[in-house]
């Protein structure tokens, strides 16, 4: 007889230690980790507030940026500018080209064998030190054009940023429900029209939001334009001299052992994380205010 | 739709269950039948969305309890309250008492993982782990520290399923390697290898052929022998070959036009399908409904 | 005038509706796939390009060096005195190791965590801390690498000096473990202080694959858990991680992948010196950290020599990458499979 008339005991005691307390450590442990990191995020957000906010001031984003590691002052309008500059052209070439390859993922391609391997080969591309995407523009265009340029530097990060677009543009196309192409089909649209005017602007909201958070990544960026942008220290706009960015700055300030240079590099990783942050807050907020709603 | 009327019906709100009081089934030997859990005034709610309301039943020892009725009555959510499976589920919360043994399963310093050791479950979709069949079935024996003669208590829950003759020879295959019906049995060996004292059932025969079916059908019979099983099916059929006691449950809208989940009627199985005292339940079982 | 006229002249009665292609149409239908095929190609071309082209760039200094540019651990950029027997010297094998060690140091540290975070935002969270836990991990995957390294080279490094003494004091005298952790370098800038700040960056990597590996584990599966008594931890043990082994591991191989090319941080925070050695807490230097540290300063056989580093690199990563999304998508298939 497996079963008693007793009332078996159902308290927490009637549990062994042994699971208990394995059950608690675990628990313990997996909450430990998500504490360990938050504990580096915070300190490096306090710290980025702490030793750039006293830096910034009016002339930071006016002034040209002081070429003398050892003395203070000056500003860092020319990497503002240049980020602003090079971002922006890697986010104009990435992002249409992005969006079409997606098209052909999603639209045309679907399980075809190419389309399986473009794919693969874009989840690969993902993975691609950002550094050899430098090493590559230098060698393709640097090399030819014989100039480092923001536009180099700019290209590079429209590589690195390829990849990304396709993935999550194909991603939001996907969740474009199938009935909106039939609708479209059977009023008589092609195929290139019902993609353009029905399909596109359905997803644009989420296409819009996977991009902002491949240009807060870019801008972030820093091995690709040491290699390709070439140095300034005064403000351009052009794509076709050589310019800086403000990961570049970074880089640069923070091995000097000078405070000057420390506290600039400092200033600038705040400028950086508050365009960066602004972008990805901006991205969330557009996908969770305009997300297509799933079937 | 017009063959729907009882979903405009509201029952009034005190009246107890018709048939509740009745004494059990007249062909059970003695001894068996006594209350070993019961429901009084359960509701159980999803946020703050009544699903199921003011259920009172009893589970009897030994016996097999069938709850059936329409989709979206609520009979799997009363019986997951059972074992407080509906925990896991967040914002679920359960009104009322539940008492098994006389004790109040909800009470505060009860246990849920204590409850279902004692109180056991088998899903609707068979659902065993992608592991041997052996682990399959030990798998509730070493996480309750059980290490003694694990082989026999394996030997002896795939009995208990009626399963050994056609695994014995292949304990180390994978238990995803079986035929559906197979694993269903496969789920509830691994089920009674912690000897539980009540087994549910979710439609554990819904995602099987006839044949299979039957199998697990003759199963519970003997089950019941030293199990008291409590089981939701969709299909009448079922509830009248297997059970003792059945519970009918249907939806309906109240004042408010929110839907609930209501039990109509708790009876003999015989009685039930013979001579139900509901309007509701006859509609029901002679097909005017669902 | 065979067939120059798409649409009969005015005069003539009502044509029968033409249900043939018109040529306008089905031309920009072709054209726009043929855009839409080019970009998706566009991948394929600047992957092949970047292997082509960076191998011929450095092709001369390849050459050059031949196997002993993986094998010799001499790297002599230049010889300024004219005087060395050999000159300049490309021998890559104590940046390769380097960055091994650095990012098994953050695999150590990261792969851990990483679970911890993916099981308590899929099993453990509360709803509420579920939503602040994913903001976490995004916020931490939004801070450029660079300023990481700024962290790591101007507070960590020389905060974490004393820890590091005081770990090689504890373990003083064992063997093995008093080399690994051996005397620390003074400025705190070694594979230690990278590992620990490449650890950070590659979290959120792991941890959103982990997050859907997790999410792939079958709801029955942990209820038939749950129904049998299984406390929450004996529920991850026995049916989400039997279910997620495969794809964690490619979790882990990309991480992996995002740690080897970290460039930046990495070289802010190794400490510049071209060796090998079992200490952890020395300072080292790094394939990808050596390309921008002596980039700006390079020419002719040495910057090709730096380019070679990053097709050494390249190979690893794409291997690395590529193994982990077969691994990821063949225990994916699987679990659907299972789960059916």
């Amino acid at each position: 007889m497996t079963t008693t008339d007793r009332a078996p005991d159902l308290t927490r005691r009637s549990l062994g230690t042994g699971r208990r307390v394995r059950n608690g450590l675990a628990t313990g442990a997996i909450a430990l980790a998500l504490l360990l990191a938050v504990i580096p995020l915070g300190l490096v957000v306090y710290y980025v507030i702490a030793k750039g906010a006293g830096v910034i001031d009016g002339a930071w984003f006016t002034e040209d940026i002081v070429n003398r590691a050892r003395r203070a002052g000056g500003g860092m309008q020319p990497a503002i500018v240049g980020t602003l500059v090079v971002t922006g052209a890697a986010a104009l070439m990435a992002i249409p080209l992005g969006v079409l390859g997606a098209i052909y993922l999603n639209e045309y391609g679907k399980q075809r064998p190419l389309a399986r391997i473009v794919r693969t080969m874009a989840d690969v591309m993902t993975g691609v030190p950002s550094i050899v995407m430098g090493l590559f523009i230098y060698v393709t265009v640097v090399l030819v054009t014989k100039s480092q340029s923001g536009f180099a530097a700019a290209l590079a990060l429209a590589c690195l940023m390829l990849p990304v677009v396709i993935r999550s543009a194909e991603e939001i196309l996907r969740l474009v429900p199938d009935e909106l192409r039939q609708a479209s089909a059977a009023l008589g649209a092609r195929r290139w029209r019902t993609t353009l005017t029905v399909v596109l602007p359905a997803a644009l909201s989420g296409i819009t939001s996977g991009s902002m958070l491949a240009i807060a990544r870019a801008a972030g960026e820093t091995a690709p334009v040491v290699v390709t942008a070439g140095l300034t220290f005064s403000s351009t706009w052009s794509l076709f001299k050589p310019n800086t960015t403000l990961s570049m700055q970074i880089f640069s300030n923070a091995s000097q052992p000078f405070a000057p240079a420390q506290d600039r590099a400092w200033g600038a990783a705040l400028t950086l994380v508050a365009i960066v942050l602004t972008f990805t807050v901006l991205a969330r907020l557009i996908s969770s205010r305009f997300a297509i709603k799933e079937r | 739709m017009t063959d729907r009327p009882l979903v405009n019906v509201v029952a009034p709100v005190d009246a107890p269950p018709a048939g509740y009081a009745l004494p059990g089934a007249v062909d059970q030997p003695t001894g068996y039948g006594s209350t070993l859990m019961e429901l009084s005034k359960v509701s159980v709610f999803y946020g703050d969305y009544e699903a199921v309301r003011d259920t009172s039943m009893p589970v009897r020892k030994h016996q097999i309890t069938a709850m059936i009725g329409p989709s979206g009555c609520g009979k799997s959510t009363i019986l997951r309250s059972l074992n407080r499976m509906n925990d896991l589920v967040s914002g679920a919360r359960v009104a009322g008492r539940v008492t098994y043994h006389g004790q109040d399963l909800y009470a505060r310093d009860v246990d849920p993982i204590q409850v279902r050791r004692h109180i056991g479950m088998v899903f609707q979709k068979p659902n065993p782990f992608p592991k041997s069949i052996f682990d399959n079935v030990a798998y509730g024996l070493r996480i309750n520290k059980i290490k003694d003669n694990i082989g026999d208590r394996v030997e002896e829950a795939l009995r208990g399923a009626a399963l050994w003759d056609e695994v014995k020879g292949k304990l180390k295959t994978s238990g995803l390697a079986l035929s559906g019906g197979q694993q269903q049995r496969l789920c509830i060996a691994r089920t009674i290898a912690v000897r539980p004292d009540v087994i549910l059932m979710d439609e554990p025969c819904s995602a099987l052929d006839p044949i299979a079916t039957s199998k697990i059908e003759d199963l519970m019979h003997e089950l019941a022998k030293q199990y008291t099983i409590v089981i939701v099916t969709h299909n009448m059929q079922q509830a009248a070959r297997v059970s003792h006691y059945t519970a009918f449950f249907t939806a309906e809208v109240d004042q408010a036009g929110v839907r609930h989940g209501r039990l109509v009627e708790f009876n003999d199985t015989g009685k039930i399908f013979t001579n139900p005292a509901d309007k509701r339940t006859e509609d029901y079982i002679t097909g005017r409904f669902g | 005038m065979t067939k120059t006229l798409n649409r009969p002249p005015a005069s003539t009665p009502a044509p029968q509706t033409d249900l043939t292609t018109s040529g306008g149409g089905v031309w920009g239908d072709r054209v726009f796939a043929a855009v839409c095929v080019a970009a998706g190609a566009l991948v394929l071309a600047i992957l092949a390009l970047i292997l082509v082209t960076t191998t011929q760039q450095s092709w001369a200094a390849l050459r050059d060096s031949g196997l002993s540019f993986v094998t010799s651990p001499r790297w002599v950029a230049n010889d300024p005195d004219g005087d060395g027997p050999l000159g300049p010297r490309f021998g890559a094998l104590a940046l390769i190791y380097g960055t091994a060690i650095v990012s098994l140091i953050a695999l150590v540290i990261a792969v851990p965590i990483s679970i911890g975070i993916a099981l308590f935002i899929t099993e453990l969270a509360p709803r509420r801390l579920r939503g602040l836990s994913v903001t976490v991990i995004d916020l931490l995957a939004a801070v450029p690498s660079v300023v990481f390294g700024l962290w790591g080279i101007l507070v960590v490094a020389p905060a974490i000096v004393p820890v590091y003494q005081w770990i090689h004091d504890l373990v003083d005298g064992i063997p093995v473990l008093d080399t690994v952790f051996g005397v620390p370098v003074s400025s705190g800038r070694g594979y230690m202080t990278a590992g620990l700040i490449v650890a950070i960056m590659i979290i959120p990597i792991i941890t959103s694959i982990a997050r859907e590996v997790f999410a792939t584990v079958p709801e029955a599966d942990k209820h038939a858990a749950l129904a049998l008594g299984a406390t929450r931890w004996e529920m991850i043990r026995g049916a989400v991680f039997p279910h997620s082994f495969g794809g964690l591991v490619g979790a882990v191989m990309l991480g992996l992948g995002r740690a080897m090319g970290e460039t930046i941080a990495v070289a802010l925070t190794i400490g510049a010196a071209i060796q090998i050695t079992g200490n952890v807490f020395q300072a080292g230097e790094a394939l990808p950290s050596i390309i921008v540290r002596q980039w700006g300063e390079s020419a002719g056989q040495h910057r090709a020599a730096l380019i070679g580093l990053g097709v050494v690199l390249f190979a690893l990563t794409i291997l690395i990458n590529l193994l982990a999304r077969i691994v990821v998508r063949h225990a994916e298939a699987r679990m659907k499979g299972a789960a059916r």
